[in-house]
C-alpha cells in the first residue's frame, strides 16, 4: 500500500482546513474547490484569493523526502501569473496582491519549489505522517487580461518514498 | 486522498535465509525493517506479480538479474570486498488541475546500490516504471 497521499487547503480566519481537495480552482472566493470557476469570475486587474495549500502523508510507509511542486502544464493568457512562495505559516488568504506568493511559480521539476515538513528535520516526513509546511500560490491578471476563461493548469508534487 | 497501486513489491533476503516481504500476512512491512538488517542482506528485490517479472539486486556482488538474468548495463566486475548499500525508493508524482479536475498519480522505483572508496561514493541504479519497463 505505501503512503497515502492527500491534497489539502486551508481557508478563512479560523483555518478550516479541507483534505483531499480535489483541484486548485481559482476564484474570487476563500473557499476551496469551488466550481465551475465561470461562477466565480476574477475581474481583469484583480487577484484570485491565495490559495493555502499542504500535501498530508498517512498510511505505510518509512520516510517521505525530496519534496517538490511546481507547475508543470498549462499555458498563460495574456497578463496572466501565477505566484507562489513555500514553506509558509498560515495567513488568512486575501484576495489584494499577495505579499508572501511574490515568485512566479517554477515550471520544471529542476527548479520546482522544495517543500518542507513540520518535523524537526524539515527535510523529510517519517512514518508517524503528517503535513507539510504551506505552498501558497495566487492567480494575478491586469487590465490586459482578455475576459474569458483561462487555461486549465496542472500542478505536481514530487517526492521519494520508502 | 490517493493510496498509491503499488505494482512492484519488495521481498528481502539476508545472509541466515531469514526472508522479509513487504506484505505477509501479518500485513505491510516497513522499509526499515530492511535497513536496520543491511549489513546481513544478501538480496533485495522487486517482484512485478501481475507481469510475473522479479528484479533482484544481489548486493554482495553488486549484480542486478531480470527473472535470473543479468542486466550487463548494471553490473561492475563482482568485487566481494566491496561494502555495497542497498538503494532504493519510489519516485511518485501526484498532479492536480485548476480550472478543471486533473488527478494523476505517477511512480518510477529505483532498484540499485552504492558504495565508497578512495575515489569516493558511486551509485549504480535502474529505474523501473509503473508498467515494468527500465530506464538504465
Amino acid at each position: 500500500m505505501g503512503a497515502t497521499f492527500h491534497w489539502s487547503e486551508s481557508n478563512h480566519i479560523a483555518e478550516d482546513v479541507t483534505d483531499d481537495i480535489v483541484n486548485l480552482n481559482f476564484v474570487n472566493e476563500d473557499n476551496p474547490q469551488k466550481t465551475p470557476v465561470s461562477s466565480y469570475p476574477i475581474t481583469a486587474g484583480e487577484n484570485a484569493y491565495e490559495k493555502y495549500m499542504r500535501t498530508k502523508f498517512t498510511g505505510t510507509f518509512t520516510e517521505i523526502t525530496n519534496m517538490k511542486f511546481w507547475k508543470s502544464a498549462g499555458v498563460y493568457v495574456t497578463a496572466e501569473d501565477i505566484k507562489a512562495a513555500a514553506n509558509q505559516s498560515y495567513a488568512t488568504p486575501v484576495s489584494t496582491t499577495s505579499v508572501i506568493a511574490t515568485v512566479t511559480i517554477p515550471i520544471t521539476v529542476g527548479t520546482a519549489l522544495a517543500i518542507q515538513s513540520t518535523e524537526g528535520d524539515t527535510s523529510k516526513i517519517t512514518i508517524n505522517g503528517g503535513y507539510t509546511k504551506y505552498i501558497v500560490t495566487q492567480l494575478q491578471t491586469s487590465i490586459s487580461t482578455p475576459a474569458g476563461p483561462v487555461n486549465q493548469k496542472t500542478f505536481t508534487f514530487q517526492y521519494d518514498e520508502t | 486522498m490517493s493510496t498509491t497501486d503499488l505494482k512492484l513489491h519488495w521481498t528481502a533476503q539476508f545472509n541466515n535465509g531469514e526472508q522479509l516481504h513487504q506484505f505477509d500476512a501479518g500485513g505491510e512491512h516497513l522499509f526499515k525493517e530492511v535497513i536496520d538488517k543491511q549489513n546481513y542482506l544478501k538480496y533485495f528485490a522487486l517482484y512485478y506479480i501481475e507481469k510475473d517479472i522479479k528484479f533482484t539486486l544481489d548486493l554482495k556482488l553488486g549484480i542486478i538479474y531480470i527473472n535470473k538474468q543479468q542486466i550487463p548495463e548494471a553490473e561492475l566486475l563482482p568485487n566481494v570486498n566491496r561494502k555495497n548499500r542497498l538503494i532504493y525508493f519510489r519516485r511518485v508524482k501526484h498532479e492536480i488541475g485548476s480550472s478543471g479536475q486533473i488527478f494523476n498519480t505517477s511512480i518510477i522505483y529505483f532498484l540499485g546500490y552504492q558504495w565508497t572508496d578512495n575515489a569516493g561514493n558511486h551509485k549504480k541504479i535502474i529505474q523501473i516504471d509503473g508498467e515494468g519497463n527500465i530506464i538504465i
